[in-house]
C-alpha cells in the first residue's frame, strides 16, 4: 500500500477510508457489522458506492501491488469508468513471481 | 510484459524481453516481434519457446543455451535509448512504465505520456520548466529513491 502508484491511484481515483477492526461500540464496529466483517481480523480492501455497495469483490488475502492495482481496475471498469493506462499496467506487471518470469531474446540485426 | 534489455552479441543488436507467461502468451510477442522487424534471430529459454519460435521463424530459432558461452552478450549501455534522450530519464517510473515509454517515444512520441500518472506528468512539467537544474537522472532507480533525489533537485 506504500508503493508510489498505488497511493495516488487511491487519492486520486477513490476517497479513502479506513475502518479500523479492533474497536468497540463506534461508527467503525457499526460499519464491520453492516458488512459482516468479523473483528480483529485480516485486512479487507473494498470499493463502495455512495450507498455503501460493493462495486466489486473485496481484496481478502491479495495484499500486494498487483492484488490491490488489480481491485481498483475492476471497480473503475463496473463504473465504466475509465482505467488509466498507467494503473492497467500497475496492475499486469507488477508481483510477477520470480520463478514464474521467463525472458527471450529477439534479434533486431 | 514486465521490462527489455538492450544487447549485443558481437554486431549483431537484439533485445531481451522479460515477462510474466500467464499473462503474455510468447506467440504473441513472436507476432509483434516480426511486425517490428525483431524477429531476425529469436533465441529461447524454454522449450515451449523454442517450438513456437520454430513454427514462426524456423531455423532462425535457437535455443539460447546452445550459443557459444565464449561470446557473452555485452549490456548496450543506453538501455531505453529514446527515454535515455528524453527529459523523461529524469521522471521517477517503473520498469515497466520505463519500458513502455521508451517504445511510445520511438514510435508515436506524442502517446508516451499515456503511461504517465499525473503526479509523473508533473514531474515532467517541472523538469521541463527548470532545464538549467541538475535534475538526476531516474531511469535505473528504484522508485522511492529516485523521488527522493528528485524532490531534493527541486529544492535547491
Amino acid at each position: 500500500m506504500s508503493h508510489l502508484l498505488v497511493v495516488e491511484a487511491i487519492e486520486t481515483l477513490f476517497t479513502p477510508l479506513c475502518v479500523y477492526n479492533n474497536t468497540e461500540g463506534d461508527r467503525d464496529r457499526e460499519t464491520l457489522d453492516a458488512y459482516g466483517e468479523r473483528t480483529w481480523n485480516n485486512p479487507v480492501v473494498r470499493v463502495v458506492d455512495a450507498e455503501r455497495r460493493d462495486r466489486t469483490a473485496p481484496l481478502r488475502r491479495a495484499w500486494s501491488v498487483a492484488g490491490i492495482t488489480d481491485l481498483m481496475a475492476r471497480a473503475l471498469a463496473a463504473d465504466r469508468r475509465a482505467v488509466p493506462d498507467w494503473l492497467s499496467l500497475l496492475a499486469t506487471t507488477s508481483d510477477a513471481p520470480r520463478d514464474r518470469v521467463e525472458s527471450a531474446i529477439f534479434g533486431m540485426s | 510484459m514486465l521490462e527489455t534489455e538492450s544487447l549485443w552479441f558481437g554486431r549483431a543488436e537484439g533485445v531481451r524481453v522479460r515477462y510474466d507467461p500467464d499473462r503474455v502468451r510468447f506467440a504473441d510477442l513472436l507476432e509483434v516481434a516480426a511486425a517490428r522487424k525483431c524477429d531476425l534471430f529469436v533465441w529461447t529459454t524454454t522449450d515451449a519457446q523454442l517450438e513456437a519460435a520454430r513454427r514462426a521463424v524456423g531455423d532462425r530459432a535457437q535455443a539460447y543455451a546452445s550459443r557459444d558461452p565464449a561470446e557473452p552478450p555485452r549490456r548496450d549501455e543506453e538501455q531505453q535509448y529514446y527515454l535515455h534522450k528524453s527529459p523523461l530519464r529524469f521522471v521517477p517510473m517503473t520498469r515497466a512504465q520505463a519500458t513502455r515509454v521508451n517504445a511510445a517515444l520511438r514510435r508515436e512520441p506524442d502517446n508516451a505520456r499515456r503511461w504517465l500518472s499525473p503526479q509523473q506528468r508533473r514531474w515532467l512539467a517541472q523538469v521541463k520548466a527548470a532545464p538549467d537544474t541538475r535534475w538526476p537522472v531516474a531511469h535505473g532507480v528504484p522508485l522511492p529513491a529516485a523521488v527522493t533525489a528528485l524532490r531534493r533537485a527541486a529544492e535547491k
